[in-house]
């Protein structure tokens, strides 16, 4: 018998959940039960019977049109090896994006490094004051060249994917079997994030003691501390990335919010980020290249993260219907 | 076995027959199907369930809630007056229908 409903939950599995389309389902399962119970009666094996009922069940598209749906907005039904597939490739283009974000903040890391050492005499010593900043500049590019395309691969693998990831209707056998594998997934995904708070954590511990106790030149301390979060925020980046996946397929309640939230919120907030964080760094550079602040200009980046959290809570808040 | 294509008009003819002589649910009225054709004719499920919907949009046919079968509450369905009407109607239009259709059918060939 549970062979007729996990039969039946699967061909109404695509259909909106309305009050009609659920006491016709429940009717039709009632009566399937009865007409299954009867073969069984008749002497039929559990297998004759379930056959029986399924080749007398019909098309479900009759009940469709009679009933005036259409599957939910239309949306993509999918099997399960382009779920497979869209999941390997999300995973594959978190882990580009984290190395890429990695990247970046070794530029920084380069940068901050490289102004301190030759200025402490250790690298390029006989190099006049005025080169001393092009010579830290130029890790930074080739780094962050890097990392654009890492970014770039990342989102080429995905494009194709992206109209997957407006919205899918999953068969109902399918949906269970991403709902388990969610859980567990969920426990990795909690590690992941304690570990990278606690490395935020540590890492500022130690810069403090750094500059306090042990009395390190500040941007030895920093680029240390920057070094520690680039690996948090590497997980942080590809154990997300992994869940956003789940995101997007509705398995997550996460998920399930994130189809209430207007795409216009979506589309506001990318908008201020590809504005905002640029910005972000061309005020860094302009703090350490025109007013010599390397040692502190760097605050503004968890100062415009929190604000820009902020902002995008706000916002999502606001859109929510 | 009677293609489905062919019955298609007259599976609300034959479910509100069916329901002329009191209320009955789904599973029973396509047993009756099964048993009075002699199997000539089985209802696919979606069918019937199809032409209730139908029926009950109408207003040819009501439903209610009957007793518990399988922890679930049966739902019965029973004949209105207005379905009594349409049913009239039906059963004439069938007679046409038999009539004209025979002038196109060769006995012996």
């Amino acid at each position: 018998m549970e062979t007729i409903i996990s039969y039946l939950n699967n061909l109404f599995a695509n259909l909106p959940n309305t009050a009609r389309v659920k006491r016709i389902k429940n009717e039709l399962a009632v009566s399937m039960e009865e007409k299954y119970q009867e073969l069984k009666r008749q002497g039929k094996s559990e297998n004759e019977a379930i056959g029986i009922v399924i080749s007398e069940f019909g098309n479900i598209n009759e009940l469709i049109d009679e009933l005036g749906l259409k599957t939910e907005n239309n949306k993509l039904v999918v099997d399960k090896d382009e779920i497979k597939a869209y999941q390997l490739t999300k995973k594959k283009s978190g882990l580009f994006i984290a190395f890429g974000v990695m990247l970046c903040l070794m530029g920084v890391i380069s940068l901050l490094l490289s102004i301190q050492l030759v200025n402490d005499k250790i690298i390029f010593a006989n190099v006049k004051e005025n080169y001393v900043n092009i010579i830290g500049i130029i890790p930074l590019f080739v780094l962050i060249s890097i990392a654009v395309a890492l970014f770039i691969f990342s989102e080429s693998f995905m494009s194709k994917y992206r109209v997957l990831e407006k919205g899918v209707s999953l068969p109902y056998s399918l949906n269970q079997e991403l709902q388990e594998e969610y859980q567990r997934f969920q426990t990795k995904f909690t590690i992941s994030l304690v570990v990278g708070v606690v490395i935020c954590l540590i890492s500022v511990a130690t810069m403090i003691v750094n500059v306090v106790v042990v009395e390190l030149n500040a941007l030895y301390a920093v680029s240390i501390m920057l070094a520690m979060i680039s690996i948090a925020i590497w997980l942080f980046i590809y154990f997300g990335s992994i869940k956003e996946g789940y995101d997007y397929l509705g398995v997550t309640p996460e998920g399930k919010e994130r189809k209430k939230i207007n795409k216009k919120a979506e589309k506001i907030i990318s908008t201020v980020a590809s504005i905002i964080w640029p910005l972000t760094v061309v005020v860094y550079l302009i703090l350490g290249f025109g007013f010599d602040k390397w040692q502190i200009g760097w605050i503004v980046f968890p100062i415009v993260a929190i604000l820009f959290g902020a902002f995008s809570g706000a916002i999502k808040n606001y859109y929510k219907d | 076995m009677i293609s489905s294509d062919v019955i298609r008009g007259y599976n609300d003819t034959i479910i509100l027959y069916l329901l002329l002589d009191g209320p009955s649910y789904g599973y029973d009225i396509s047993k009756k199907i099964r048993e009075i054709t002699n199997e000539k004719y089985i209802i696919k499920e979606t069918t019937l369930y199809s032409a209730f919907t139908r029926l009950e949009n109408n207003g040819y046919i009501e439903s209610f809630y009957g007793e518990v079968s399988f922890g679930t509450r049966r739902t019965y369905y029973r004949i209105t007056n207005k379905g009594v009407d349409y049913y009239k109607s039906k059963c004439e239009e069938w007679k046409v229908t038999k009539e004209v259709i025979s002038k196109f059918i060769k006995e012996d060939i």
